[in-house]
């Protein structure tokens, strides 16, 4: 009943009150809020560009990962399986990490347009990328470039190759043989990877908040605004639930889809074929450099920036930064003092969501329906769930919002469903026989749990663990509601220094990006450890 | 002694069981044959406790045990795939009941290690249960079962994965195994030939019921209905048009039936192919079946099966025969429930 309890305080509790403040702000009901946004140009406006910027990259993605996907169900070539590998990478890396990394490469002052200036001996940047579109574009592929890949390639990889040979035989060919089998084919996992991207861009919040500047905001930076700027609460709610009811359309439709073409995990073998011709090798270069491009220019521009000071010379000088908290009024505290506030927030909310995560899977195992009450917050933006924190949170019963116990307990739901993801397989592959041996054996119900259960999950415990250290480090929309100015988290650090003009409050937040960065690198090298291939429900 | 009374069991609309009266006793192995979905598992679920919403009752040496949990039952029940524990060794594995029991560490080491070695796996005791073979886990399986000596042992087709020449062999060690520790066993199978070599009685099921219970050999010679006949593979079934006096008409013309009946099944080891004074038929096909061959023929329009060994015995296909059968190999069929 535990974790039961912790949704219903920390979870539902929350959105009801977001309800209540958009529907009945004054006690009664009034959907004044709700004609507001319909209303007024500038919520239309905002309400469009997120459906634009979301469609778009969502297009973007696609079109990338659909040749990519090609390339690796098809072709053998050296480091094709640490290429796949590492190529989720992403998908652990905090946003603030991400749009620091991004700005290091191709901002106005970035390494890029350094180069080009020098080269062409120009007086300004070349490439302006700063605040447009391009820029959230270009980050939100990098993030979602690897999800729709991997989705592809697995569905791809369980098609059997002997429909695209009856079709050659048949006389397809070329283009014909692309776009009436392969496509055709395929058609379930793009529409799936699709939508998920979709979901994905659609709340991003990090990367458009730090990217994108005033000139864009999406609905999730808007409520943040609305929220905090203008604190014009009711419209944040009235956005939110706006926000809430497309996600939970989206989130229908890609349940339908993943139960309609769930894909059999057991892995088929791959018949992977040599490069021969010329315009395969071109293919496969293509692809991997796009890849190892997109995914390792940022990062490791980012790691050479925090380790390179005046005229770019070698230097340590920014992480010597750390301790000293160069102007008063960027942070209330060193810059070490966030890592070792992170640190201790991760530490807190790995254990919390770890013992919630633990007895919510039995529970989802035993009684199935359970599960969608525990991924909610999957789909719940993390901006919301912070709002409606500071919404419950500051008035009795729950006086939490001036204690630092609110940062982990947010963080732990949002880590939850990961936890859950994790563990609940693990409990599922269980042979059902195996439990009711020990019972047979003399075992009651609790023992059957400690002695057979429990060890059995341990891989599935220990991936769960890494993923909630990981995921506290990073997140960072929930935690700027809720983090007190005098404890902030290391990304909200980094967002803090990345809004100060002086070079060196810039350089503190290269040196925090490259420690968050290990963090997470080392969380997803430890993931990719533990889980056995072809685990995990995502 | 077990004794069961009207078990029945429903998954949603399904009728499963559809009340089971059966008793087993002390020390005796059942089979419970059948096929796939009559039930048969079903049955052994509702026993184990494993299944709670039955209705019925199952009594234990004397006592109502429909309440009791499990896990104090103290009954084995060895699955199909073994449901060996795979994060335990072959000695912490067959060492599991006795630690439920809270026995001392060295009580159950040298209980397992004797355990281990009557099954035959002496220094496999700290092996990791996924490196055994099929035959070896389905031994882990038993000696963990015998372990605690339980009331009653259930299998549920034990050797069902296992090839079929080490699947004979195997099933008579483990009558071996269960008579010596005097085990009162139910045993489940599809296998006819793996029910006789291994129980002291066979009840064959059919959709959720029993059709017969007897023991291998009356069984075999005295199938009481045409399901367990056909079952069998006795397919000389023959309609009755008329019955009097221990006399009955049929297509290939009159029998000696002692009790009245609608069909009749002549066995096929009863039928034998004679010089002289016999019905007159055709030899219609013969198919070799391993050690025996198997023969067909007509007799009017009536196909009769039979089998001989001997290879002097089987004339050219299409020659006409003499056929004769003994009187107690023509059985009175019962209609089925």
């Amino acid at each position: 009943m535990l974790p039961v309890l912790f949704m219903g305080l920390f979870f539902f509790y929350p959105l009801l009150a977001i309800f209540s403040l958009s529907f009945r702000p004054e006690g009664v009901w009034d959907f004044s809020g709700f004609l507001r946004i319909v209303t007024t140009p500038y919520y239309i406006e905002t309400l469009f560009f997120t459906l634009w910027q979301a469609l778009l990259s969502t297009a973007l993605t696609l079109l990338l990962a659909i040749p990519s996907a090609y390339v690796f169900v098809r072709y053998q070539f050296p480091f094709r399986r640490l290429l796949l590998t590492l190529s989720s990478l992403p998908f652990v890396l905090p946003t603030v990490v991400v749009a620091t990394a991004l700005q290091a490469l191709l901002g106005n002052n970035g390494v890029v347009n350094t180069l080009l200036k020098g080269f062409l001996s120009l007086e300004n940047a070349p490439i302006q990328l700063e605040r447009t579109l391009g820029f959230i574009l270009i980050a939100h592929v990098f993030y979602n470039y690897a999800v729709a890949l991997r989705m592809i390639s697995g569905y791809w990889a369980n098609q059997s190759l002997r429909l695209e040979e009856a079709a050659q035989l048949l006389g397809a060919s070329g283009w014909r043989l692309w776009w009436e089998v392969r496509l055709p084919m395929l058609r379930p996992a793009i529409v799936a990877s699709g939508v998920l991207v979709f979901i994905f861009t659609f709340t991003s919040f990090g990367i458009v908040l730090i990217l994108g500047g005033v000139r864009f905001s999406t609905l999730e930076v808007q409520i943040y605004y609305q929220a905090v700027n203008v604190f014009d609460l009711p419209m944040a709610g009235a956005l939110s639930l706006v926000q809430l009811g497309i996600m939970a359309v989206m989130m229908g439709v890609y349940t339908r889809l993943q139960r309609q073409n769930s894909v059999d995990l057991a892995p088929t073998r791959l018949i992977l074929k040599p490069i021969r011709r010329w315009s395969e090798r071109l293919a496969v270069l293509g692809v991997t450099s796009l890849m190892s491009t997109l995914l390792f220019a940022p990062l490791a521009v980012l790691v050479w920036a925090s380790l390179t000071y005046a005229q770019d010379t070698p230097s340590l000088h920014y992480y010597g930064l750390l301790d000293e908290n160069v102007r008063g009024s960027a942070l209330f505290v060193s810059p070490l003092m966030a890592v070792a506030n992170s640190l201790q927030f991760a530490a807190i909310t790995t254990i919390l969501a770890l013992i919630l995560g633990i007895i919510a899977s039995l529970l989802i195992y035993r009684y199935p329906i359970a599960d969608v009450v525990f991924m909610l917050p999957l789909a719940t933006s993390a901006v919301t769930l912070g709002f409606g924190f500071i919404l419950v949170l500051d008035t009795p019963p729950l006086q939490l919002r001036s204690s630092w116990v609110i940062i982990p307990i947010a963080h732990t739901l949002v880590a939850l469903p990961f936890v859950i993801r994790s563990v609940l397989p693990a409990l599922r592959a269980i042979p059902h026989h195996t439990l009711e041996s020990a019972r047979l054996l003399g075992a009651s119900t609790w023992r059957v749990r400690r002695e057979v259960m429990l060890p059995l999950i341990g891989r599935g415990i220990g991936v769960g663990a890494v993923f909630a250290f990981t995921v506290s480090m990073g997140e960072f929309g929930a935690s700027l509601f809720v983090a007190r100015p005098n404890t902030p988290t290391l990304p909200i650090a980094i967002f803090r220094l990345l809004g100060q003009p002086m070079r060196d409050n810039y350089g503190q937040a290269l040196a925090l990006s490259v420690i968050l960065l290990l963090c997470c690198a080392a969380g997803f090298l430890l993931i990719e450890r533990l889980r056995d291939v072809g685990a995990g429900e995502f | 002694m077990l004794e069961l009374k009207q078990i029945s069991l429903a998954f949603g609309q399904q009728q499963v069981l559809k009340g089971i009266s059966l008793s087993v006793a002390t020390g005796d192995i059942v089979c419970l044959l059948g096929e796939s979905g009559c039930g048969k598992t079903s049955l052994l679920r509702v026993i184990a406790g494993l299944e709670r919403d039955f209705m019925g009752e199952v009594w234990l040496d004397g006592a109502l045990i429909n309440t009791l949990p499990v896990e104090k039952r103290n009954m084995g029940l060895m699955f199909q795939d073994f449901g060996l524990f795979p994060h335990l060794n072959v000695e912490q594995n067959v060492a599991f009941g006795l630690k439920m029991r809270g026995e001392p560490l060295p009580v159950q080491k040298q209980q397992a290690q004797q355990m281990i070695n009557r099954v035959g796996l002496e220094s496999f005791e700290g092996r990791d249960v996924s490196t055994l073979s099929g035959g070896q886990k389905q031994r882990v399986a038993l000696a963990r079962s015998l372990i605690t000596k339980p009331n009653l042992l259930m299998l549920d087709e034990p050797l069902g994965s296992l090839d079929a020449t080490l699947r004979m062999r195997l099933a008579q060690d483990l009558r071996h195994n269960l008579k010596e520790n005097r085990l009162t066993s139910l045993y489940v199978t599809h296998d006819q030939s793996e029910a006789f070599a291994i129980a002291d009685w066979v009840a064959v099921m059919k959709e959720g019921r029993i059709e017969q219970i007897a023991p291998p050999l009356a069984l075999y010679r005295q199938p009481r209905t045409q399901y367990v006949a056909n079952f069998l593979g006795f397919n000389n079934v023959l309609a009755v048009s008329h019955w009097q006096g221990g006399i009955a008409e049929t297509a290939i013309g009159v029998l000696p039936v002692a009790k009245r009946c609608s069909e009749v099944c002549i066995h096929p080891d009863a039928i034998a192919i004679v010089e002289k004074e016999g019905v007159e038929a055709i030899l219609a096909e013969v198919v070799l079946m391993g050690e025996k061959y198997r023969l067909t023929a007509r007799i009017g329009e009536t196909l009769l099966h039979f089998n001989c060994s001997s290879w002097e015995d089987v004339p050219p296909i299409g020659e006409a025969i003499q056929l004769a059968w003994r009187t107690d190999g023509i059985i009175s069929l019962d209609d089925s429930l």
